[in-house]
């Protein structure tokens, strides 16, 4: 057997347990053998569901360490580092509930070791997470570049990977302390992956069976004809929201858009493993290459608060020119609109953008993202809700 | 041998990125208070990573009818203690080498034209 037939095999003993919890569920014995024989070979520790297990087990100890440190963190170090700067405010004479800018703000807390243990202690527990798993996947590296290489021209699904294009430099920031980012590791997607399933734990629970992202695109809107032929995901990333849009919209034709080459490259071998017709493209947001009025829904997850704030309305320009006329657009990110934030509030913004190097963040907060959607041939709908808790609403239809 | 990463004939699609200044937060008002604090997460993980590995093998210990007390007695062969010194030295690395990350003050040394060190 080559391992052009041991992928397409891969996907659909994968396929049949996807969201299953196991690959045992897969509805033949001779189904549960190839999917057995699949897993064993791509992950020597087998797997739950959509999820691979890290290749060693103290890795896997040490990332379970940074999950578990991030819950403790949100219950105890954070909350009382607010509490801190409480009594900070109150000393000052400050009202905690009024919103202030960011200059008063880091007057406030200069200095203050009670309120910035919190950070300290967030920023060194991400350093870990992303320390251990670029060890690790340098490591063993043959391994995991063998395995995208063969999967580069694997389906289900299509992979576009240009080399030469010239990265901007406003996409090449470390964001999240990621070492070398999104476009500057081989491992990009890889590290993503796992460092961010250990993030969300710390504030939204379990996502390595994608459930945030599944849930997100499970309340997704749909143009008012119904018609749903093509979606596209931008700054997909790894691909995982593209992949949730794919299981609710089975026989739409679905593309994850990014700039990052290693995060599309791992997206495509994830999805093909797990049976997902995806297709996966390396362009620009700002230049996405599709014909105009090419898909029926366009949306993006928490990319544009890694944009410069110039970027993010180029973005939706060439988001309305390859919407079709009635098509949804609904880009899912943070709440945005001011400089002033509540106390409690800015200092989370401003540690996070310095510290954890959300580059663009500030610029992505100030701005008026609504509006700025509103402006570009898109009308708001009325009464709209969240695809996630907490974040903005942005259900749009072309005009 | 060079890595798998470093053949230029394995394309690996990756870009240049912007230098960060990893490490380099100042917020607890002593920079090497702030590396301290590092440590102690990093040895929290190793820690952690012990005991659960500690925790598996007493279980497969347990399943393969091994008394509790063959570890405590157990001799490491020669190749055994320089392999573990390799991996000990990867464990400081991880663990312990923040205690050397940048430690100098902001102060009013800064403003008289000090070169720091």
């Amino acid at each position: 057997m080559d391992r052009r037939e041991l992928l397409n095999m891969a996907a659909v003993g994968a396929a049949a347990a996807a969201g299953a919890g196991s690959l045992a569920g897969s509805s033949t014995a001779q189904a549960t053998t190839q999917a057995q024989r699949i897993e064993s070979f791509f992950a020597p520790r087998g797997g739950d569901g959509r999820h691979q297990r890290l290749g060693a087990f103290d890795v896997e100890s040490r990332q379970d360490f940074t999950k578990g440190f991030r819950d403790m963190h949100r219950k105890t170090i954070r909350a009382n580092a607010y509490a801190a700067l409480d009594r900070v405010l109150e000393r000052e004479g400050i009202d905690p509930t009024v919103k202030v800018d960011m200059k008063m703000l880091l007057a406030i807390i200069d200095d203050e070791p009670a309120i910035n243990i919190s950070p300290q202690t967030w920023i060194a527990n991400q350093r870990l997470t992303w320390q251990n798993l670029q060890h690790y996947f340098h490591a063993n590296a043959d391994r995991y570049l063998s395995e995208m290489e063969a999967a580069d021209k694997s389906g289900p699904g299509t992979l576009e990977l240009n080399p030469g294009m010239q990265i901007p430099e406003h996409a090449s920031h470390q964001i999240h302390i990621q070492p070398g980012g999104y476009v500057g590791d081989p491992f990009a997607g890889h590290m993503y992956h796992y460092g961010t399933n250990s993030f969300y734990f710390g504030g939204r629970g379990h996502n390595n069976q994608d459930q945030i992202h599944r849930g997100a695109a499970e309340n997704i809107p749909v143009p008012a004809d119904g018609k749903v032929k093509r979606i596209l995901d931008y700054g997909c990333g790894i691909g995982q929201f593209s992949l949730a849009l794919k299981e609710r919209f089975p026989d739409a034709e679905v593309w994850g858009l990014d700039v990052g080459g290693p995060m599309v490259r791992y997206g495509h071998m994830r999805a093909a493993r797990l049976g997902f017709d995806v297709n996966y493209v390396q362009r620009l947001a700002e230049d996405m290459g599709f014909p105009a009025g090419y898909f029926d829904i366009v949306t993006s997850f928490i990319a544009h608060h890694e944009m410069p704030s110039d970027v993010s309305r180029q973005v939706i320009a060439e988001a309305q020119r390859v919407t079709r006329p009635g098509g949804v657009y609904y880009p899912v990110d943070f709440i945005s609109g001011g400089k002033k934030m509540i106390p409690r509030a800015l200092f989370g913004r401003w540690w996070d953008h310095r510290w954890n190097n959300e580059r663009w963040s500030l610029e992505y907060h100030e701005m008026d993202f609504n509006a700025e959607i509103q402006a570009r041939g898109f009308n708001e709908v009325a009464n709209a809700k969240p695809v996630i808790r907490g974040f903005g609403v942005r259900h749009f239809v072309r005009v | 041998m060079s890595k798998p990463t470093e053949n230029p004939d394995r394309e690996t699609y990756v870009s240049s990125p912007v230098p960060f200044d990893f490490g380099a937060q100042e917020l607890l008002g002593n920079p090497a208070l702030d590396n301290v604090v590092t440590c102690m997460v990093a040895m929290g993980a190793e820690l952690w990573a012990t005991r659960r590995r500690l925790g598996a093998l007493e279980a497969i210990l347990e399943e393969h009818g091994v008394p509790a007390d063959a570890v405590s007695s157990y001799v490491p062969s020669k190749e055994q203690e320089e392999a573990w010194e390799a991996e000990r030295d990867r464990f400081i690395a991880l663990a312990l080498a923040p205690l050397g990350d940048k430690a100098f003050r902001k102060n009013s040394s800064d403003d008289n034209g000090f070169t720091q060190f």
